[in-house]
C-alpha cells in the first residue's frame, strides 16, 4: 500500500564547493510516494550532489530533507534504514561472491538472516545471477557488477531508491532488467528517484520528471506536461529549459 | 642549446615517457614537499649515508688495495652484494607481476603499431634503474667514501650496481614469464609474489640455512675456487675495480637483458594479453560455506567476516605480512643467539609484528575501502563500523603473534605480560596513526601505500623499531623500557591532528 505523505521533501537545499558557484543553490523539490521521478540536467547541474544529500553521503549548508516524514538531517540513521543509494560505479568488494556481498550489506542494515537469505536467493535468480553466487566479483562484467549492486540495494526492501545513472555501461539485457525490476518496486509501493543522460529512459519509465539548472529545479512535470512547455518533444523542452542548447551553439 | 626531440616509438621515447611517469609518482610520495625542500632531505639522506659508511669504505678499500688483504675485502663485500642483489631481484619480479597485472596505459601501448619488445624493453629498463635508483642510496656512498679514501677503483661500484639492475630485471621478467606458462596467468600473480617475498628475504634465509646447517652451505664462501666461487665472487670483484671482471659483469648483464627482452617481447605481448584476459573474465569460485555463513546478525559480525575474508583473498596483503614476518628472523637469531635469553629475542618479535601488521591492516580496514559510500549510506553508526573493523584487525594480528606470546608466557609469565602491554600499545599508535593521517584509497593500492607518503613510511618504520626495543628492555628487566615508549609518545603528540 502507498503511505499518503510524500517520499522525499527538500526544501531550500544548498550546498557549495566554492564560493562563487554554488552546487545546489536553494532547491526544492517533492516527491510523491510510489512515484518513479527522474532527475534531469546537464553536466554540473547538481544532480549528483542532491542525491548524495538525500542518500545521507554529504551534509547540506542549509535547508531541509525529510524522507518518508522522518527529518533525515536530525536522524540520518532512521532514514538510512528506509533508503536505498546506487551510484553509477558499483559499490562492491571484488573479493566478495554474491552472495557474500549480499550477507554482509543485510548485516549493514540489521536484516533478520533467515529473511535476508531468502531475499538474497529471489534476488540472485530475479537478476540471472543464482549460478553465479559464489563466484568472486572480481571476474564479472560491469553488467553483472551493476545486478550485484542492486540486488544489495533491494536486500534491505528500501521504501526509497536513489540511483545514480542506474544504466551507465549495461548491455540491453542487462538495462532491460534492471529497468524491469524498478518498475516492480515502484509497483509494490517502493518510490524511484533516478538521474540518467538518457532522455529515452526517463521518457519511458518516469511518472514525474525534474529538470535541474546551476542547483535550482527550473521545471517539474509529467513527460506530457513538459513536452507541452518544450514545444514539441523533451529533448526539445530539455534544451530549452536547461540552457543546453545556449551553450551548445 | 636546444635538445633533438627523441623519435617517436623508439626506445628512448618510450623510456622517458616510463621515467617520466615513474619520476612523478616518486614525487607524488612526498607531497607538497617542495623542489628546494626535497633537495634538502635529498642531500641530508646522501651526507648521512656518507658518514655512516666512511670508514667500512676505508676499511674495504685498504684490505682490496693490499692482495694480502684482498680476500678480507670479498669477505666483507660478498654479503652486501648478495643483500642487494636478492632486492633488486625481488623489486624486478614484483616490477614484472605488476607489469603484466597492474596494467596501467599497457593496452593503449599494445594496441599501437610500437614493437612489443621495444616496450617490453623500455618498460624492464625503467624498472632497472628504478631498482637502481633504491640501491644506489645504500651503495654509492661507499664508492663516493672509498674514492675518496684514495681508492678510486671502487668508483667502479657505479657500473657493477647499473649491471646488477639489469641482470635483476632480466631475471626477474624471465622468471615471471616462466611462471606464465608453468603455473599460468590466474596463478602467476599470487606464485611470483610469494617468490618475490622468499626472494627478498633470501639473504636472510642463506645466513640462517648457514647458521643451522652448516654442512650445506660452505661456511668461507670467498675461499671457493671453482665455478661458483668464481660466480659469486664475479660482482665483488666488478665493485672493487677488477678490470675484467667489471667487463665479463657489465657484458653478462648486457646480454642478458638484451636477450631477456629480444627473446620474450612476443611471449609478453601474449601473456599480458592472458593477464588481461584473467581480469576481465576469469571467474573464482571462492570456498562455499554453508548458506548461513554469508548472513549475520547485524553490522558488528558481517564486519568481522568481511575483513576476515578480504585479507585472507588478497595475495598482495598475505605475502606483505609474510615478508614482515620473515625480515624479523635475523633480529630474533641474533638476539637469541647473543643473549641466550629466548625471551629476549622473543618479546620485541612480538612487538614489532604486532606494530608492523596492525599498521597494514589498519590501512586496509580504515582508508582501503572499496565501497565507502555503501558504507556511508547504511545505517550503522560510524563507531560501530569501525569498531568491527578494529575487532577484526586485533584478532588477525593477535593470532599471528598468539603462539609466540604462549611460548613466552610459559617462559616467563611477567615477561609475556609485559610484551602484551607493549604490543597492545603498538595496536593503539598504528590504529591512531591511520585514523589521522590515513588517506583513503582503494584496497589494490596496499601495496603502493607507503609510496603515497614516504613520511608515514619512515614514522612507521621508526616506531616499530622503537616498540621493540621498549620491549627487550622491558624483558630485560630495566627501566629504561620507559625511555623508548616516551619517544613513541613524543612522537604521536607530534603527529596528532591540530583541530581549529
Amino acid at each position: 500500500m502507498i503511505p499518503r505523505e510524500p517520499a522525499l521533501v527538500v526544501k531550500g537545499l544548498r550546498k557549495s564547493f566554492d564560493a562563487r558557484h554554488p552546487a545546489v543553490d536553494g532547491l526544492d523539490l517533492e516527491i510523491p510516494a510510489g512515484a518513479f521521478y527522474a532527475l534531469l540536467g546537464p553536466n554540473g547541474a547538481g544532480k549528483t550532489t542532491t542525491l548524495r544529500m538525500v542518500a545521507g553521503l554529504m551534509r547540506p549548508d542549509a535547508g531541509a530533507i525529510r524522507i518518508h516524514d522522518v527529518d533525515a538531517l536530525a536522524d540520518p540513521r532512521a532514514a538510512k534504514r528506509i533508503t536505498a543509494w546506487l551510484p553509477d560505479d558499483p559499490l562492491l568488494y571484488d573479493k566478495l561472491t554474491p552472495i557474500e556481498y549480499l550477507g554482509f550489506v543485510a548485516g549493514l542494515w540489521s536484516v533478520e538472516p533467515a529473511r535476508a537469505r531468502r531475499t538474497a536467493d529471489a534476488l540472485l535468480e530475479r537478476l540471472d545471477l543464482a549460478r553465479h553466487r559464489h563466484e568472486r566479483c572480481e571476474g564479472f562484467s560491469r553488467g553483472m557488477k551493476q545486478k550485484v549492486s542492486l540486488a544489495g540495494a533491494l536486500i534491505h526492501e528500501p521504501r526509497l531508491l536513489i540511483l545514480d545513472e542506474p544504466l551507465t555501461g549495461l548491455d540491453a539485457g542487462a538495462a532491460r532488467t534492471v529497468k524491469t525490476i524498478l518498475n516492480e518496486c515502484v509497483a509494490e509501493g517502493a518510490t524511484v528517484i533516478l538521474t540518467t543522460h538518457i532522455l529515452e529512459v526517463a521518457e519511458r519509465l518516469a511518472s514525474r520528471i525534474g529538470l535541474i539548472r546551476q542547483g535550482r529545479l527550473v521545471a517539474e512535470g509529467t513527460v506530457a506536461e513538459l513536452r507541452s512547455i518544450g514545444g514539441g518533444t523533451l529533448e526539445d523542452a530539455f534544451l530549452s529549459l536547461t540552457g543546453a542548447e545556449r551553450v551548445e551553439a | 642549446m636546444a635538445h633533438a626531440p627523441l623519435r617517436p616509438g623508439s626506445l628512448p621515447w618510450l623510456l622517458s615517457h616510463d621515467l617520466r611517469l615513474a619520476w612523478r609518482d616518486f614525487r607524488s610520495g612526498f607531497g607538497r614537499l617542495g623542489p628546494r625542500a626535497l633537495a634538502t632531505v635529498v642531500i641530508v639522506v646522501i651526507a648521512i649515508m656518507h658518514a655512516a659508511v666512511w670508514s667500512i669504505a676505508g676499511e674495504i678499500g685498504d684490505q682490496a688495495a693490499d692482495p694480502v688483504t684482498r680476500p678480507d675485502a670479498y669477505a666483507d663485500a660478498l654479503p652486501l652484494s648478495a643483500f642487494v642483489l636478492l632486492l633488486m631481484l625481488a623489486q624486478a619480479l614484483n616490477g614484472a607481476t605488476k607489469l603484466l597485472y597492474a596494467r596501467g596505459d599497457l593496452d593503449l601501448v599494445l594496441s599501437s603499431p610500437v614493437s612489443p619488445r621495444l616496450v617490453l624493453a623500455a618498460r624492464s629498463l625503467a624498472g632497472a634503474l628504478g631498482a637502481c635508483a633504491s640501491a644506489s642510496i645504500f651503495v654509492l656512498p661507499l664508492a663516493n667514501a672509498g674514492a675518496a679514501h684514495g681508492h678510486a677503483a671502487m668508483l667502479a661500484l657505479y657500473p657493477t650496481l647499473v649491471a646488477g639492475a639489469l641482470l635483476a630485471a632480466a631475471g626477474g621478467l624471465a622468471a615471471t614469464l616462466a611462471l606464465f606458462q608453468v603455473v599460468g596467468p590466474r596463478r602467476t600473480r599470487l606464485a611470483a609474489q610469494v617468490l618475490a617475498t622468499f626472494v627478498g628475504g633470501g639473504f636472510v634465509i642463506a645466513l640462517q640455512l648457514r647458521r643451522l646447517l652448516p654442512a650445506i652451505l660452505p661456511q668461507d664462501l670467498t675461499a671457493e675456487n671453482g665455478l661458483a666461487g668464481t660466480i659469486l665472487l664475479l660482482p665483488v670483484r666488478a665493485a672493487l675495480g677488477e678490470p675484467i671482471a667489471l667487463v665479463l659483469w657489465c657484458t653478462l648483464a648486457v646480454l642478458a637483458f638484451s636477450a631477456v627482452t629480444l627473446f620474450f617481447g612476443p611471449a609478453f605481448a601474449r601473456s599480458a594479453n592472458a593477464a588481461r584476459a584473467v581480469d576481465a573474465g576469469g571467474r573464482r569460485r571462492a570456498v562455499v560455506w554453508r548458506a548461513s555463513r554469508a548472513f549475520g546478525r547485524g553490522p558488528l559480525p558481517v564486519l568481522r567476516r568481511k575483513e576476515w575474508r578480504l585479507i585472507a583473498r588478497d595475495p598482495w596483503v598475505v605475502s606483505q605480512i609474510l615478508l614482515q614476518i620473515l625480515y624479523m628472523t635475523p633480529l630474533i637469531a641474533l638476539l637469541w643467539s647473543g643473549s641466550g635469553d629466548p625471551a629476549l629475542a622473543i618479546a620485541p618479535m612480538i612487538a614489532v609484528v604486532t606494530f608492523q601488521v596492525s599498521s597494514s591492516l589498519t590501512w586496509l580496514g580504515l582508508s582501503g575501502e572499496d565501497a565507502p559510500d555503501l558504507l556511508a549510506s547504511s545505517p550503522a553508526s560510524t563507531l560501530t563500523m569501525r569498531r568491527g573493523k578494529l575487532e577484526a584487525i586485533a584478532a588477525v594480528t593477535l593470532g599471528l603473534v598468539a603462539l609466540p606470546l604462549l611460548y613466552l608466557a610459559w617462559l616467563s609469565p611477567l615477561a609475556a605480560l609485559t610484551t602484551a602491554a607493549i604490543a597492545a600499545t603498538g595496536l593503539g599508535a598504528a590504529v591512531a596513526l591511520q585514523s589521522w593521517h590515513g588517506k583513503p584509497g582503494r584496497r589494490s593500492a596496499f601495496a603502493a601505500r607507503h609510496r603515497e607518503s614516504k613520511l608515514m613510511a619512515l614514522v612507521e618504520m621508526g616506531l616499530s623499531v622503537l616498540f621493540g626495543l621498549g620491549a627487550a628492555l622491558a624483558v630485560a628487566g630495566t627501566f629504561l623500557a620507559l625511555l623508548p615508549l616516551a619517544v613513541v609518545g613524543v612522537i604521536l603528540l607530534g603527529l596528532r591532528p591540530r583541530f581549529a
